[in-house]
């Protein structure tokens, strides 16, 4: 199946000192080429070398041998025996444990550790036939070695060595597998070598290295059976590629797991118990939240098979940090399980009300526990970390973990978001004195026996030992890489106060740095610490190339593996501390960082587009709407990316305003596209107005991408000019997109107040879609012309065509457009002053998804009888309803709706006599408006703001009868006065604001000069009211009211 | 100054073609006209709007109120009913005398009001807001006159406002005048009278509805306690 990834260990057997040069080549050429041919078909190739594992005194005590033979059968079917003129080494005597798993050594004394591997791996075992290779070196390659050199290192001398040594050949030839006889080799007395830190080293491997690459390619393939071309990805692919990426994390996080039995028990009663509300796990970094989650996902399948557990380790995958892609994947997984029909949307604001739906509808007879680890990790983008996509309360059948840090050194939003709500807390402590012991037990690879007990006892004296990640990065030090004889002073030197954590990936650096070149450490981890999402092996090789010892990237990178993470091809930081260390250390300035982006930008900006080739890319280029070829996707995510890091605008705006690279972006996420602008426009002169004209554009073709951008960002006039240029190339094309093209432009246009215009497009939409007898699209297209009739006043025409868009939605059994049809029947009639009649429309519309679960339409029901009860003046009713509304989109992330029902809200307060209270309402819906890029919205907001305080006005000062009825009303008036509040000032600037955004409105000018008017401002009132003359001359109330003022003026 | 006065004519013309009935348009469109000297456009302009709504006969009134005193244009708009007045009778002539007549009782002439409104009745006896008027005319004058005078414009104020139900038994106005005037006298008749007030009056005496609304609860009061 495509979508799971598989991994492949290949078990490199040789003897050490003298086969640096072949391993070195194995590592550096042809592991990486066989790595990027396998991530096609999701298959990860790990090499295992033991010669970066084993220290010269775990080799000197015995200790090497256990190790070997266990990573050999991790490895199997996949071996690769390399051999020169070294025997190898002889264990004096085998490790006990070593006799107690592999007794037929004992047969075997006398035999070199390369023998045994060679032995255990194949020799004994043919099922590894085929799978497993040898090659020879030929000796002449020797000749020219200096003869000390040589015999020190490349050949042994030792008579009884060099029988044994051919005898094993012998062996290996006769037992049928393959064998690379003489491979060619030659000695280069100028090339340095790493590890003698002096020249002189073989050289010429490349023969030997593509008859490895092939043979190990061709016998992966068969292995697998993998298909000739690699599989192309398709939605359930990619799901299952995500499982994935969740599974083999939690696999890493067990590998080493102790204790903790207690907080295991507890997730495992809230996991079978009825709480509906989330439980959350917290503890500082390190502490093992991630490993006791993944244990608990562990477990609880083991005992519970029949629930679904779906686990979300956030960071194991590319997609896992974004809120929507997590969102999608729940839904994925929820309707792929219970067989829901719902489609799974894009947005994130629909996808959180659809993700509550599916939540909500599963079945009670099955128990379902979505685990999230790392929550504070998610993307800051689309305000995830407030939590709104999450249910305060879940069914009790459906259960909710989640884990978050608490030591980060910042208020964790997360954690912020969480103190409004319940939730059953489960806090991780440091590990006791046992789970210590018992982890320095367990670790693999480290022979518990190279730490006496003293040496126990002084590591476990240090109190940070008590963080799991610490004291697994500690034993790993002491593992791979303290000589015996100093490993007292090793474990004294560890850090012990302040953040340990990072502290000792600041000692982990500082030994790279010293064992490598430290220009090449610095390069890889700062350069690691400043990509987007990881980077890929290659990419290091090539940002990388030039550097001093830039041939030591992979031993490098194998020092690193503990800590690092695999996603797909690419290669990141596991742990948040390691990232801060590298930055601490390399990247403690602005200057730095920018450095560092800067090399990144470069080195993505060098590259093509594309990964097809020219003439693919210009074949498909001559289709509409063409995407040439698979696009370089790293480029994509990467470049822009790190453009914005730098606040290189220039080059930013360079990128963006290139249409092929902005439609490569667009395609691959439009939110990162919204992003980029509105740092440009916020920070810099440049604007997409002035970018995406019809003249730069030039097609049809290059024209989409901008015109959706200019749509959804509000830039409306420049936008319909391209839908124009748009729908007139699909006219002429007859391209099946013209529907959709005319759409957009209705849009446009009727936000645009070209309202005939507007109802031209969805007419013709109307058609399209009606000859294509798309009853889905001739019911939307429908209620767009209604929304436009009812904007031209033409009332009746607006209600036939809900009518027939209602009549077309019972017929297709279709609720959703049903709901909508009938909320525009209940505006037309709110509109008609029918307040009962559209009352009862709405409440049809909101039983209508009461009973179909949708949240969303729900409250926009409920926040239309709010201004129902508005505009009867029952402000009590309509700040409930209001208030409920608010604090609905606010949860499910409504922000199209809720800033609308926050300034619902304010005009409330403000015709209460209480525009404090209404102020930070407006303030919200106002930033929301500016970050959904709905300026017509917010002018429109502002528009009913001036209403609304106008409204407060009169009534105060205007009471309908004129005159006061009695002391009493007039006492309650004057108290209303004294309070100070200005509601014509008020007004006047809510009406200025919204001119500010619209000024080609002529309801705002006419409220303003409504304003000035009263304010006894004629002058100013009567330019107002002229402003919005010119744009509407025949209006009767405008020509009314400046009428009136210009026969009065003296 | 003229020039922006035409303008504002324009306009409010403009509006007024939209917006018919608009009693505000009329009214700035008289104070406009007075402002020009065109007094007898101004008196145009308020028959105009008379046959449209020929029953808002508080409205009239009120209208006329703005004009005169609210405006400070009585001078201009007396003149133009007095020109009015002199013209060669015509179909529209009894609304001229109801308008002068209404002015008066605006300025609180009364007095000068009640031959005006008997001339607009003998013009047409048919329209009824001119019988009600009349009435509250004689109503008002009572103050300053004899008992005998005043008894006798008490009688005919009422006579006038039952006439005007008779022409005219929508006319909300004289309903609720009946209705208050009977309060003291005949309870039965002025709740009836009161109820049919409330149930007729139209948006623009609201104002109204809710002291009649009082009176009724009053009168319901104390018929229950009367056997």
């Amino acid at each position: 199946m495509p979508g799971t990834w598989k991994t492949v260990r290949v078990f490199i057997s040789s003897t050490f000192r003298d086969m640096h040069a072949e391993r070195d080549h194995l590592v550096k050429v042809v592991f990486p080429n066989l790595r990027e041919r396998l991530e096609k078909h999701r298959i990860y190739l790990i090499d295992i070398d033991l010669r970066w594992g084993v220290t010269r005194g775990q080799a000197e005590n015995d200790q090497v041998l256990d190790l070997c033979l266990q990573q050999i059968d991790e490895c199997r079917p996949f071996f690769i025996g390399i051999l020169g003129q070294r025997y190898g080494w002889v264990p004096t005597r085998y490790p006990v444990d070593a006799l107690k798993k592999y007794g037929w050594i004992q047969q075997h004394t006398g035999k070199s550790v390369t023998e045994l591997e060679i032995l255990h791996g194949v020799l004994q075992n043919q099922q590894m036939r085929d799978r497993a290779f040898f090659y020879f070196r030929d000796p002449v390659a020797l000749v020219p070695v200096p003869e000390s050199i040589r015999r020190d290192v490349y050949a042994d001398t030792d008579l009884e060595l060099i029988r044994k040594l051919e005898d094993l050949k012998r062996q290996i030839r006769h037992s049928g597998y393959s064998v690379m006889e003489n491979y060619p080799a030659r000695w280069d007395a100028q090339a340095y070598d790493r590890p003698s830190r002096s020249h002189g080293r073989l050289v010429g491997l490349e023969a030997f290295g593509e008859r490895v690459r092939d043979q190990l390619w061709q016998a992966i393939r068969e292995e697998l059976q993998l298909p000739g071309q690699p599989p192309v990805e398709t939605a359930a692919d990619s799901l299952a590629e995500e499982q994935d990426y969740h599974e083999r994390f939690m696999e890493s996080r067990l590998r080493v797991y102790v204790g903790r039995e207690q907080i295991n028990d507890t997730l495992i009663a809230f996991g079978n118990g009825d709480d509906q509300v989330p439980c959350l796990v917290t503890g500082p970094s390190g502490s093992g939240k991630s490993a006791a989650l993944a244990r608990f996902v562990r477990d609880y399948r083991l005992k519970q098979p029949q629930s679904l557990v779906i686990s979300h380790f956030i960071g194991a995958g590319p997609r896992s940090t974004n809120l929507r892609d997590m969102l999608r994947r729940f839904c994925q997984v929820l309707k792929a399980r219970f067989g829901f029909a719902e489609e799974v949307p894009e947005e994130v604001a629909k996808l959180s009300v659809t993700y509550r739906e599916l939540v909500g509808k599963v079945p009670t007879g099955t128990r379902v526990l979505l685990v999230i680890d790392a929550l504070n990790q998610l993307d800051e983008a689309d305000r995830a970390q407030e939590l709104y996509w999450l249910p305060v309360e879940f069914p009790p059948h459906v259960k909710v973990i989640i884990s978050s840090i608490t030591d980060s050194g910042k208020t964790e939003p997360v954690l912020e978001a969480f103190c409004g709500r319940k939730y059953c807390p489960v806090e991780l402590e440091g590990l006791s004195d046992a789970e210590q012991r018992e982890i320095i037990r367990q670790v693999p690879s480290l022979s518990a026996k190279t730490l006496d007990d003293d040496q126990v006892r002084l590591l476990l004296s240090n109190p940070a030992a008590a963080n799991p990640l610490f004291l697994l990065v500690a034993l790993e030090e002491l593992r791979g890489f303290a000589p015996y004889e100093r490993l007292n002073e090793r474990i004294a030197f560890f850090p012990c106060e302040g953040d340990t954590v990072t502290a000792i990936f600041t000692q982990v650096i500082q030994r790279l740095a010293e064992e490598f070149n430290p220009k090449l450490v610095e390069t890889v981890l700062t350069l690691l610490a400043s990509a987007r999402r990881g980077l890929s092996e290659r990419e290091l090789q090539e940002l990388v190339a030039g550097i001093e010892d830039a041939e030591d990237l992979f031993p490098v990178l194998r020092q690193l593996r503990p800590y690092l993470l695999s996603r797909a091809s690419l290669i990141d930081f596991y742990h948040r501390n390691l990232f801060k260390a590298v930055r601490e250390r390399y990247l403690p300035s602005e200057e730095q960082q920018q450095q560092a982006h800067l090399r990144l930008a470069d080195y993505f900006n060098a590259q093509d587009y594309w990964l097809g080739s020219l003439d693919d890319q210009q074949r498909s280029a001559q289709s509409f709407q063409a995407t040439p070829g698979p696009a370089n996707i790293r480029k994509v995510d990467e470049l822009p990316w790190q453009l914005l890091q730098l606040r290189n605008w220039q080059r930013l705006f360079d990128q963006l305003a290139d249409l092929t690279f902005l439609d490569l972006v667009w395609q691959q996420n439009q939110d990162d596209v919204l992003r980029y602008w509105r740092a440009l426009e916020s920070q810099s002169p440049f604007s997409m107005v002035t970018c995406y004209t019809p003249e730069y554009c030039q097609s049809a073709k290059n024209a989409w991408v901008p015109a959706r951008l200019l749509l959804d960002t509000g830039k409306l006039p420049q936008a319909a000019a391209l839908w124009v240029m748009i729908v007139e190339d699909c006219r002429l094309r007859r391209n099946p997109a013209l529907g959709g093209a005319l759409n957009n432009l209705g849009i446009a246009r009727e936000v645009l107040r070209d309202l005939d215009g507007a109802m031209q497009c969805y007419a013709e939409q109307a058609q399209l879609c009606a000859a294509r007898e798309d009853a889905f699209g001739l019911q939307a297209a429908f209620g767009n012309m209604g929304n436009v009739a009812s904007e031209l006043g033409d009332l009746d025409k607006a209600l036939a065509l809900y009518k027939e868009q209602e009549r077309i939605c019972r017929a297709l059994d279709d609720d959703d457009g049903l709901h909508r049809a009938l909320g525009n029947q209940g505006n037309v009639l709110a509109k008609r002053n029918d307040l009962d009649g559209a009352l009862g429309l709405y409440r049809l519309q909101e039983e209508i998804c009461r009973r179909v679960g949708n949240q969303r339409s729900l409250h926009i029901a409920i926040s239309s009888q709010a201004n129902i009860a508005f505009q009867r003046r029952d402000l009590a009713r309509a700040e409930t309803l209001a208030t409920k509304a608010v604090s609905a989109f606010r949860e499910l992330g409504v922000r199209e709706f809720l800033w609308g029902a926050l300034a619902l809200l304010g005009h409330v307060y403000t015709r209460q006599g209480l525009p404090e209270a209404a102020k930070p309402l407006y303030n919200e819906a106002e930033a929301i408006c500016r970050e959904l890029g709905t300026t017509y919205y917010l002018a429109e907001m502002f528009h009913r703001l001036g209403v609304a305080a106008l409204a407060s006005f009169v009534e105060i000062h205007q009471p309908s009868s004129g005159v006061f009825n009695g002391l009493e009303e007039f006492e309650y008036h004057l108290a209303r006065q004294d309070r100070t509040v200005d509601y014509l000032d008020i007004a006047g600037t809510a009406f200025r604001r919204a001119l500010n955004l619209r000024p080609d409105w002529p309801e705002a000018s006419y409220g303003l000069g409504r304003a000035l008017e009263l304010k006894g401002t004629v002058p100013d009132a009567i330019a107002a009211y002229e402003a919005a003359l010119r744009l509407r001359p025949d209006w009767p109330e405008l020509c009314a009211h400046l009428g009136a003022l210009l026969v009065r003026q003296e | 100054m003229a020039d922006t006065i035409d303008r504002g004519i324009v306009l409010l013309r403009n509006a007024a073609r939209s917006k018919p009935g608009d009693p505000k348009i009329c009214i700035d469109l008289m104070v406009a006209c007075c402002r020009k000297n065109q007094t007898k456009e101004a008196v145009s302009e308020f028959v105009m709007f008379v046959k449209r709504c020929p029953e808002s006969t508080q409205l009239h009134h009120d209208m006329l109120l703005d004009v005169s005193r609210g405006e400070g244009l009585a001078n201009e708009i007396f003149q133009g009913f007095q020109q009015a007045v002199k013209q060669p009778a015509d179909a529209d002539a009894y609304l001229v005398h109801y308008g002068l007549g209404l002015l008066y009782a605006a300025l609180g002439m009364h007095d000068n009001a009640i031959p005006v409104f008997e001339e607009s009745i003998r013009r047409n006896s048919e329209y009824a807001p001119a019988y009600h008027n009349l009435g509250l005319s004689c109503h008002y004058s009572r103050v300053l006159v004899d008992d005998t005078e005043r008894r006798r414009r008490t009688e005919k104020a009422i006579i006038a406002c039952q006439t005007a139900i008779k022409k005219c038994p929508t006319l909300a106005e004289a309903h609720y005048f009946l209705g208050i005037s009977a309060m003291s006298d005949n309870g039965l008749l002025a709740l009836s009278y009161l109820r049919n007030f409330v149930r007729l009056a139209k948006p623009y005496l609201a104002n109204h509805v809710p002291g009649a609304q009082q009176c009724i609860q009053l009168l319901e009061e104390k018929l229950r306690r009367t056997p």
